[in-house]
């Protein structure tokens, strides 16, 4: 219990906080630079760059008015993104932390081997034919809304981090909820899981950036316009303009409107919008001294 | 204990391949179609159009009605068939309602068949082309060309090989109409795996597209040759500062400058797709094949990095420009590029300019001498896909798809009186709608020669239009294709190499190095074996000129 | 011979099949991941063959011919092998490296800040360049390190004429790892967040106790205390070492050959070799090739580890 600072500590804080502050504005720059070009007009881009002031003569929402050109399909694919995300998140972050918990268990005699069974998959893949293959074929993904989950759900990544923060936790709370008479999946659901907070917390965050972000999954296995999710959407019309280019020079045909660089900017505010609200909300699980206590009591 | 994990390790490990074996045998369980081998009907009644005598031949073909252009000929035309269509590009707004009216009046009726359209996004295709033949979904036909992994895919079996008779038979109109020569060029060696366009332009015909506002302004001289091109664009950077514009605001996402630079010294694609180029000089027979040059390698291409490097150092574009992915024709619609260096696109470019009342411009030929052959009919094809289930029937769509002028228009542009119009002319105007259905943003590879042309085209896309034809060159060549699967590893990196530096020679970053690094550059693609790729193309050419 | 209620196992005290119903619960919590890893990724795995095959649709993955290492010929032929694997494995070494260091030192001084707008708020900035696509960071660079960029015109005013960061071939390889780590900060400090959040207080308050001040604290209870995490993160990354970040390298990259002279990987290789006409089997090759590496490499490494503390080991 600290009553005054010592002086290396308000060294230490005053530095803190001007590393902080630097990068902190660094990482923001850019990001604003891309807002305020999202609301300029396009041909002032073109000519003059990115500026930091935004004048009323240059001002321009038709960034935003071209993305949101069909609503509908906008709204609809906020929403099968949020659903996926949700329930994704829900699932893989319970199916992450029970294995890693498992796997961290040192009464647990094949963990080692069970563990280099996840980690070889890391190593080698077959490549994305046999796995699409067999997704699309034998599953029939296509067109279903589970191929947006299923993909994402379980990550070895993910389960290791799980495994190293449930090592943090003691083997003594399990030890004593056996000598309650608890069984194991109880004791990892009343238990365990909810002294792992932080590690709930940066496992939801990451797994629901990972379902937030893919696009991949939803061009590989859905082909109709109404079931794509949000990033698939922004990441067609931002993408599509590579391709084009790259078409249009090699063979001279006549094609559509390439987008312009206001909408590269705009997609990139519409799609970072509301998950980076998400972060902060989190922030709370990853203050000091959640575990206090829990093995005392 | 060790030794039953094993056990155990190995039993789960058989149980998963085993499991995978059965995935993928269904997965790959592609028999040739055996089809084509039954032999067709018998055609009992008069294979004469049909006079409505029609009932006789009722039992085996009501499905399908008299009128119908198949009627009678012996197709098997019974059951209802769904055939998929894979094409590149965004589906248009009003797609639904014009394959609606494609099945309801042309299909369905006449070939007893619906058509059912999936589009390849220009951000997937890269990604999903070779999937989809893969055998992930239903496919029947599927648009190829030269540039979107033709090659490639043949060679892996991916599209059904057509020889002569089954074009002849399931594709009998198309062969009627179509000129030999596309079939030529469709060829890989001998062996025909997709059916071409029916028409083929001179979308490889590179022009300039300046800014005469500015030419008039500033008393530059206007870029008729090469060499005058160039003193216009160095005397456009010399007042960039004052005009506020870049003299040719290029960068690393097109090559603006090679194209033209070629066709000024009369040079041409050799083959579609490779880097080997020939001087006509305006004839039309066979070349020798001591007149074929590698680009990359030759000196011509050393002529062309040193004059870059000198416009560049000019500052006719910007330093910085090979970084810059940006769309460039983006620079001159919006008035910061005084010229554009590309085909009938450029024009369209500029088109965009005027109607945003930024400047006006003009359209210019820095080779007007040349004689040029028109694309290749490979740039746009439609291949059968070895996978599907109904491959003579698909061929039969695609045949009417293709010979039928109303269909093939309704498909192209959607429905007549709704999207678009003939005038008193026979040209073709938009109407209210046009803008759910652009013209031929995904047809492509059905186009027809007797396409109507837009009604109110720009007099200066015309006047090139017609310089271009009047100077065609029906190039014997033409029919010769490359078949690149014998060089294939040596060719991948000769690719990355050029790939590698391409951009740094045409936008002159070497300056005073350019001859150094030319130097190095071809010492590179000499050691990765481009010798085996030219030898290779040399064979094969001489195996073709011996043949014709 | 059988033991008590189960057909498998060895006779014995321990024997196996008594593992198995002791651990039943444990084995049932573990069944639904290894399934999935299972299917997914073992199932599939056998693709890796497609490396040594020439593969047909009409064959599929299993009946293509084989064909020795005709794939890799062409990596061989380009005599950039080594220096595409030279360029992966340091530029990731360098990211790796530097990516703990900024991502453990921003933890570390987040979690002993006490003011808790300042955290929010700051925290959410650091994670705002993650969201941002390599394709928009490349035009974001070019607007602001190019030469008509916002940083060329100032320093224009201090005397220095036409700066643009993409001249500066030499020291362009720091400017790969400064944009990295401003993409890459936010995201990763989370984790080590997370883990000091979950130590133990009574440490810290035995240090207090014993007049430790706030560095001798963080240089004795603090990172000793994550070094645990510190591995895990650290053996993570290597497992990937050969592998690199295509969408980074490709988009600032790009096509500039003078600045790929130092910055060009394995994975934007085969892009370029494959790009006009793709060949599955060339493109296995090229990730056959990263895989064995990488595994080679883990092992190893993970086996050095094992001697340090057996308890930092991935595996």
């Amino acid at each position: 219990m600290r009553v005054k600072k010592g002086r290396d500590e308000v060294v230490f804080l005053a530095l803190s906080y001007v590393l902080v502050t630097l990068f902190a504005f660094f990482c923001l720059l850019p990001f604003y630079l891309i807002v305020v070009g999202s609301f300029t007009r396009e041909s002032v881009i073109l000519t003059q760059g990115y500026s930091f002031f935004l004048t009323a003569k240059n001002f321009s929402a038709e960034a935003y008015r071209m993305a949101f050109k069909s609503p509908d399909t906008i709204v609809k694919a906020y929403g099968i993104t949020l659903f996926v995300t949700v329930v994704g998140t829900l699932t893989a972050v319970f199916l992450s932390a029970m294995t890693g918990y498992v796997l961290a268990r040192p009464d647990f005699p094949w963990r080692n081997k069970v563990s280099f069974f996840f980690f070889f998959t890391t190593l080698f893949s077959g490549g994305l034919v046999p796995w699409y293959l067999m997704c699309s074929k034998f599953f029939k993904f296509n067109n279903h809304i589970y191929s947006l989950i299923l993909p994402c759900l379980f990550s070895v990544w993910n389960m290791i981090i799980a495994k190293s923060f449930m090592k943090g936790i003691p083997f003594e709370m399990t030890e004593a909820a056996k000598v309650d008479g608890a069984g194991d999946f109880y004791t990892f659901r009343k238990i365990i899981l909810p002294t792992a907070k932080p590690l709930v917390a940066t496992l939801g965050l990451f797994t629901a950036l990972t379902y937030w972000n893919d696009w991949y999954n939803c061009m590989l296995f859905m082909s109709t316009g109404g079931t794509w999710n949000l990033q698939y959407t922004l990441q067609n019309i931002l993408n599509s303009s590579e391709a084009l280019k790259r078409i249009a020079s090699m063979t001279g045909m006549q094609v559509g409107q390439v987008p312009t660089e206001g909408l590269k900017l705009s997609m990139t505010v519409i799609a970072t919008g509301p998950i980076i609200l998400l972060y902060p909300f989190l922030q709370k699980y990853f203050v000091k001294g959640m575990t206090i206590g829990a093995v005392k009591g | 204990m060790k030794n039953k994990w094993k056990k155990k390790l190995s039993v789960l490990l058989a149980a998963a391949m085993t499991a995978g074996l059965c995935a993928c045998a269904s997965g790959s369980d592609s028999s040739p179609d055996s089809a084509s081998q039954k032999a067709p009907q018998e055609d009992s009644a008069p294979s004469q159009e049909a006079e409505g005598t029609g009932q006789e031949a009722q039992g085996a073909q009501e499905s399908v009605s008299a009128d119908s252009p198949y009627y009678g000929k012996g197709y098997d035309l019974e059951e209802r068939v769904n055939v998929v269509l894979y094409v590149l590009g965004d589906a248009p707004a009003d797609m639904e309602k014009v394959l609606e009216e494609a099945n309801s009046k042309y299909l369905i009726p006449n070939l007893n068949s619906t058509l059912e359209i999936k589009f390849l996004n220009w951000s997937d295709y890269q990604t999903k082309y070779s999937l989809v033949l893969a055998g992930g979904e239903d496919v029947d036909l599927i648009y190829t060309a030269s540039w979107c992994y033709y090659n490639e895919e043949a060679a892996k079996g991916a599209f059904k090989e057509m020889d002569m008779d089954f074009v002849q038979k399931y594709l009998p109109y198309t062969y009627e109409q179509q000129l030999d020569v596309s079939w030529d060029q469709a060829k890989i060696g001998d062996k025909l795996y997709a059916v071409p366009k029916g028409n083929a332009s001179f979308s490889n015909y590179d022009f300039i597209v300046a800014r005469k506002d500015l030419i008039d302004k500033y008393q530059l001289p206007e870029p008729n040759d090469w060499e005058s091109f160039k003193e216009f664009l160095t005397g456009l950077a010399k007042v960039q500062v004052e005009s506020g514009v870049v003299a040719m605001n290029t960068n690393a996402n097109r090559n603006q400058t090679l194209e033209p630079y070629l066709q000024a010294k009369g040079y041409d694609y050799f083959t579609e797709g490779f880097d080997y180029f020939y001087n006509a000089q305006n004839r039309e027979e066979l070349p020798a094949w001591d007149s074929v040059v590698y680009l990359y390698t030759s000196d011509l291409y050393l002529d062309y990095a040193k004059e870059m490097a000198q416009l560049a150092k000019a500052g006719v574009w910007s330093k910085d420009a090979i970084n810059d992915t940006n769309d460039a024709t983006a620079y001159f619609e919006n008035g910061t590029s005084g010229c554009i260096g590309w085909n009938f696109s450029a024009i369209d470019a500029g088109e965009k300019l005027e109607t945003a009342q930024l400047g006006t411009f003009a359209v210019y030929d820095v080779s007007p001498d040349i004689h040029m052959a028109r694309s290749r009919y490979n740039g746009d094809m439609i291949a059968i896909a070895t996978n599907s289930k109904h491959p003579e029937r698909a061929a039969l769509v695609l045949d009417y798809m293709k010979s039928d002028v109303d269909l093939n228009r309704t498909l192209l542009g959607g429905i007549r009186g709704e999207h678009w119009d003939l005038n008193e002319q026979g040209q073709r105007v938009a109407l209210d709608a046009a803008e759910n259905y652009s013209w031929n943003s995904w047809a492509w590879a059905l186009n027809r020669a007797d396409e109507p042309v837009m009604a109110g085209t720009d007099e200066r896309k015309l006047a090139i239009s017609e310089s271009i034809d009047s100077r065609e060159l029906f190039a014997q060549v033409a029919g010769f294709t490359f078949d690149s699967s014998v060089v294939a590893t040596e060719l991948s990196v000769v690719n990355s190499i050029v790939d590698e530096y391409e951009y740094s020679f045409s936008l002159g970053i070497y300056g005073d190095d350019t001859e150094t690094k030319f130097g190095e550059f071809k010492a590179k693609l000499e050691a990765a074996g481009l010798d085996k790729v030219t030898e290779a193309m040399k064979t094969q050419y001489e195996a073709f000129a011996a043949e014709h | 011979m059988k033991t008590n209620g189960s057909g498998k196992g060895k006779k014995g005290k321990y024997g196996f099949g008594r593992q198995i119903r002791k651990n039943r619960t444990l084995i049932a919590m573990l069944l639904p991941a290894l399934l999935y890893v299972v299917v997914f990724s073992y199932i599939p795995m056998f693709g890796v063959t497609i490396a040594f095959k020439d593969y047909n649709y009409n064959d599929g993955v299993l009946r293509s011919p084989w064909c020795g290492l005709q794939n890799f010929e062409y990596l061989k032929i380009s005599g950039k092998l080594l220096d595409l694997t030279k360029n992966t494995l340091l530029y990731n070494l360098a990211f790796i490296v530097f990516g703990i260091l900024f991502e453990v030192g921003f933890a570390l001084m987040l979690s002993e800040i006490t003011g808790r707008v300042f955290k929010k708020v700051s925290q959410a900035f650091l994670f705002l360049p993650y969201f941002i696509s390599w394709v928009v960071v490349s035009t974001v660079m070019l607007n602001i390190f190019g030469q008509n960029g916002v940083l060329s015109n100032i320093l224009s005013h201090f005397g220095i004429e036409d700066f643009s960061i993409y001249h500066q071939v030499r020291q362009w390889p720091l400017v790969m790892v400064a944009v990295r780590l401003w993409k890459q900060t936010g995201y990763g400090t989370v984790v080590y967040l997370a883990a000091i959040a979950g130590l133990s207080q009574e440490m810290f308050e035995a240090a207090a106790i014993d007049g430790a001040n706030i560095w001798q604290k963080i240089r004795f209870v603090t990172i000793p205390s994550l070094k645990p995490t510190i591995f895990i993160m650290f053996l993570l990354s290597v497992g990937n070492i050969f592998r690199g970040d295509f969408g980074m390298f490709y988009q600032i990259v790009g096509n500039n050959q003078l600045l790929l002279e130092t910055s060009d990987v394995i994975d934007t290789f085969v892009y370029r070799s494959l790009i006009t006409s793709p060949n599955i089997g060339m493109s296995a090759a090229a990730g056959f090739y990263q895989s064995v590496l990488c595994f080679v490499t883990i092992v190893s490494v993970n086996w050095i580890v094992k001697k340090i503390d057996p308890e930092y080991t991935l595996f």
